[in-house]
């Protein structure tokens, strides 16, 4: 109660007295970024400032000491350098070649103190929700997928890093690779019962085939939230329920419906013909 | 129930989740705890319920009680999200609204309870203070859990002769001695 008051206290006199403001300028910038700082919405600053609903900056957290090296995977390695293309666009495109080969694979990293790991380290933590990366916040429709492997790698070649390019050093990124659950054929019958699902939104999920779809690459960025996944068996076909576990947010149907007129677009990502990764010879 | 309980030991869920247990609803299982409740009412129900009670050959009162316990799944879902804004708790006010409501015309012989009264007011609680978890006592919650668990002697405002306490007084008088 005595910290309530005080920072009560200390935020009328910020904002009333402009002659202590200007005293202590640099500590109010401090002050209200840790006012405004959202660890999972602990901060009812997220909640009353509208303008800025979304946290800005990840928070990401790995064992250093558990990062193993070894090379790129021939199965991922296209498509890394196809994900890589499409976010240096404007830097040209890039050749395989240009990719640096030698990686650091993790198993585990935690995103705002949530923890997600491999398919082969922690079934359990490796299935997600997420946003295709190559396109825009409001067009990427959320799909589900597991997590095949985690990566750390100092990707880009000096003329396509944005950041070299101003002459500032790159830190490697950590990137995910993950397949994601195959969408529904179309069946009159199983779209019915998919369509059962989907009626009540973020709370009654959706079905999946129990097949993966092509591997796509995306960042710890796009991840949405866990999802709880149920293998059920319907008219002869192995499905999988998906169930998002968004403790964070629940406007993800109202986006998508935004955006694509449904409520959650099964589609896999970058599907769009100028998008589709090109094997390497 | 069979069906529930078959779908939920397939159910893969987050570590974070912790697990409902896998025979719940019988008297051998006894009580649940708040957090196995939810767990069951927002994951593993609505994945049994809705395929077994949401398709269109289903008798019209089974599936308006399915439509009425999605509307409390939703509420609740909104109720414990990390962060809230003005319209998810506007949404959560229309869930709980309508699930009132259609409670009442569905269930005749039900009484409303405090409860009920006190989640139609919730909104404002939210809109207040913000998400729940900033001013729920989950951690005094647990704390009254385990006083409960101690053994006492049923007579309030006087000391209790508990193994607790018994622990506390050789506590007590292993420091009185460390001090002389």
């Amino acid at each position: 109660m005595h910290s309530s008051v005080r920072e009560a206290n200390l935020r009328a006199l910020l904002s009333d007295d402009s002659e202590v403001r200007s005293h202590v300028s640099e500590l109010v910038e401090v002050y209200e970024s840790i006012l405004a700082e959202d660890v999972r919405g602990t901060r009812l600053a997220h909640m009353i400032d509208v303008v800025r609903p979304t946290q800005q900056t990840t928070d990401i957290a790995y064992d250093g000491k558990r990062l193993r090296e070894s090379s790129l995977p021939d199965a991922i390695l296209p498509v890394f350098t196809h994900f890589l293309s499409c976010k240096y666009q404007a830097f040209g495109a890039m050749d395989a070649t240009e990719v640096s080969l030698r990686t650091q694979f993790l198993d585990k990293f935690s995103l705002q103190g949530v923890q997600y790991s491999t398919a082969t380290c922690r079934a359990r933590d490796s299935h997600i929700f997420f946003r295709p990366s190559q396109m825009s916040k409001l067009q990427a429709c959320p799909e589900p997928g597991q997590i095949t492997h985690i990566f750390v790698h100092s990707h880009a070649p000096d003329h396509c890093s944005p950041l070299a390019s101003r002459g500032q050093i790159h830190h490697p990124s950590v990137y995910l690779c993950v397949r994601p659950y195959a969408t529904l054929r179309p069946n009159i019958e199983l779209n019915k019962i998919d369509q059962m699902y989907r009626q009540f939104g973020f709370a009654g999920g959706f079905l999946c085939r129990k097949e993966f779809a092509s591997l796509v690459i995306i960042e710890p960025s796009s991840i949405i939230s866990h999802i709880a996944v149920t293998p059920l068996h319907i008219y002869g076909h192995d499905l999988l329920h998906i169930l998002p576990m968004d403790r964070v947010s629940s406007s993800l149907d109202r986006q998508n419906k935004r955006a694509h007129g449904e409520k959650f677009s099964t589609t896999s990502s970058c599907r769009h013909p100028s998008c589709t990764p090109k094997m390497l010879k | 129930m069979e069906a529930i309980w078959a779908d939920m030991t397939l159910t893969e869920l987050p570590s974070w989740v912790s697990k409902a247990p896998p025979n719940w609803g019988t008297a051998a299982r006894g009580k649940l705890s708040a957090n196995n409740w939810r767990v069951i009412c927002t994951i593993h129900l609505p994945i049994t319920l809705i395929r077994l009670w949401g398709g269109g050959d289903v008798p019209a009162d089974r599936r308006a009680k399915l439509e009425n316990f999605m509307d409390l799944v939703s509420a609740v879902q909104i109720a414990n999200l990390r962060s809230i804004s003005q319209k998810e708790i506007e949404q959560y006010e229309r869930y709980i609204f309508r699930y009132m409501t259609t409670f009442k015309s569905l269930y005749k012989l039900a009484k409303v309870k405090p409860i009920h009264h006190a989640a139609l007011h919730y909104g404002d609680t939210l809109r207040g203070f913000g998400p729940a978890h900033t001013h729920g006592a989950a951690f005094y919650e647990r704390y009254i859990h385990s006083m409960q668990s101690k053994n006492h002697n049923m007579k309030l405002g006087s000391y209790f002769y508990s193994k607790s306490n018994k622990n506390l007084s050789i506590y007590w008088y292993a420091n009185q001695v460390n001090l002389n």
